[in-house]
């Protein structure tokens, strides 16, 4: 049974108990996915509880949107993302220092992984560098492992623009790493 | 320690499942034949049982973590606070009035906003499902919703809304000005919409109007095709139409198939009033 099937059955009536109702099924369902997206972009407790928070607050608004949704875990994994990409994309200088910080002061750079996507924290170098419709393919690509096609599909683009703002972010996150973690070498795949 | 890290061929196939499709599946929302062809490869490929394995592990290790981090209580507090505060009524019920009168200011205060909200009232022509394209105009006051043919000039910002019809697969959103110039604003999916349950939405980005004066018109095209197809065909008609030298101001459709559903609204940019002395 799907989750936006399970919500409109067991939705009481009366508002307020009704909110409270389906914020708690969305907790349970869908929380901890969303405070992850949140956590992994904000870095802070705080800030990602706050932004679960207005991801919550915007599902409530749109529930028949969400209630139409084939996939609601993916319509709320986007929602978030979008939300903390707003968040940076105001102040993307200091965000950029926010996440240098972090990959100095961590273990990041010590234990490297031999792929881009086993690097996701040196790759949010590159997030508060490049426009959020790039950095929006990217997480979907690097972090939640999409499919390009899953991806075209999602955000509605054609598999050559996608592969544009792909390419585009990991040219910015090579130079990014380049710079965090001097004498590092890229190779490409092979074929 | 690797010094080395290898970049993705993007050009290379993708093997399924993806990651991303793990995860909808154990959250139970996958269709059912797809849901069947990966239990069947659950019981088959012992690779694959491990990768499943592994990703449910992290899923609960993740569920638990966060319970601790954003216990339920609090967080029902804390989003009801947030909501509360964002009220149009908090205001009222910071004046402490008394029952009944309180009850009957805020009600009247809910029909005032409610006859205001341009919700569903698009400006653009009517379909079977009623207009599906209007737009909003960023002023001193906020915004307005657009009327056809408003007088606008450089520099003014507007949204547009639109109403996705449910039967459809995709959605184009593209301009034609009296420069014969074709832009394209939106192209996306919009499968999973509820048939009966379609509301009208704002499109996330604003566009800052150019210099061009005349008459500018906004068409949305609805098609069962997928994006990509439905897009390459309304750019096509709508450069057909921009080459015409038609009037933008009573040309209401693009010359395409009547299985696509299509709105318009138009606009007539003006050049500003000179500025006084």
């Amino acid at each position: 049974m799907s989750t936006s099937q399970h919500l409109s059955s067991t939705r009481p009536p009366g508002p307020s108990q009704a909110d409270r109702q389906l914020l708690t099924e969305l907790y349970r369902t869908h929380g901890s996915r969303v405070y992850s997206r949140c956590l992994y972009l904000l870095r802070d407790k705080e800030e990602a509880r706050d932004a679960m928070q207005e991801v919550f607050i915007k599902v409530q608004r749109n529930l028949a949107e969400f209630r139409g949704e084939a996939s609601p875990l993916t319509w709320m994994t986007r929602i978030a993302t979008n939300h903390c990409l707003n968040l940076i994309r105001a102040k993307r200088a200091a965000w950029h220092d926010k996440y240098k910080r972090e990959v100095e002061t961590g273990e990041h750079t010590k234990s490297l992984g031999p792929t881009l996507k086993e690097n996701q924290q040196l790759l949010q170098l590159a997030l508060a560098k490049v426009e959020p419709a790039v950095a929006e393919a990217a997480i979907y690509y690097f972090v939640d492992e999409m499919t390009q096609a899953e991806i075209c599909q999602l955000v509605g683009l054609s598999a050559p623009t996608l592969r544009k703002r792909l390419r585009e972010f990991i040219d910015v996150a090579r130079e990014e790493i380049k710079k965090a973690v001097p004498g590092i070498e890229f190779q490409e795949a092979p074929i | 320690m690797s010094t080395r890290i290898t970049l993705p061929d993007l050009d290379a196939a993708e093997l399924g499942p993806s990651g991303f499709e793990l995860r909808r599946f154990l959250a139970g929302e996958l269709p059912a034949e797809r849901r069947a062809e990966l239990e069947r490869l659950l019981a088959t490929d012992a690779a694959f049982k491990a990768r499943v394995d592994a990703l449910a592990a992290e899923e609960r290790a993740e569920q638990a973590a966060f319970a601790l981090e954003v216990p339920l209580p609090r967080f029902l507090d804390e989003v009801e606070a947030r909501v509360a505060r964002r009220s149009p009524f908090a205001w009222l019920r910071s004046l402490r009035l008394p029952g009944t009168l309180g009850a009957l200011v805020a009600a009247a205060a809910a029909i005032v906003l409610f006859v205001r909200a341009p919700d569903d009232e698009l400006a653009g022509t009517r379909t079977k499902g009623g207009a599906r394209v209007g737009f909003f105009v960023k002023d001193e006051g906020g915004a307005h919703a657009g009327r056809a043919g408003e007088e606008l000039t450089a520099g003014d910002r507007i949204q547009f809304a639109v109403k996705d019809d449910a039967d459809m697969g995709a959605m184009v959103l593209v301009g034609v000005d009296g420069k014969g110039v074709v832009t394209v604003y939106a192209a996306e999916s919009v499968q999973g919409r509820v048939k009966g349950e379609e509301k009208t939405r704002l499109l996330p980005a604003s566009v800052v109007l150019d210099e061009a004066t005349g008459a500018e018109r906004f068409f949305v095209v609805y098609g069962a095709e997928d994006v990509d197809t439905l897009r390459a065909e309304v750019e096509a008609a709508a450069e057909r139409l921009a080459s015409s030298g038609s009037d933008l101001s009573r040309t209401e459709r693009l010359p395409l198939p009547d299985t696509h559903v299509q709105s318009s609204v138009h606009i007539v940019k003006i050049a500003p009033a000179p500025s006084g002395p």
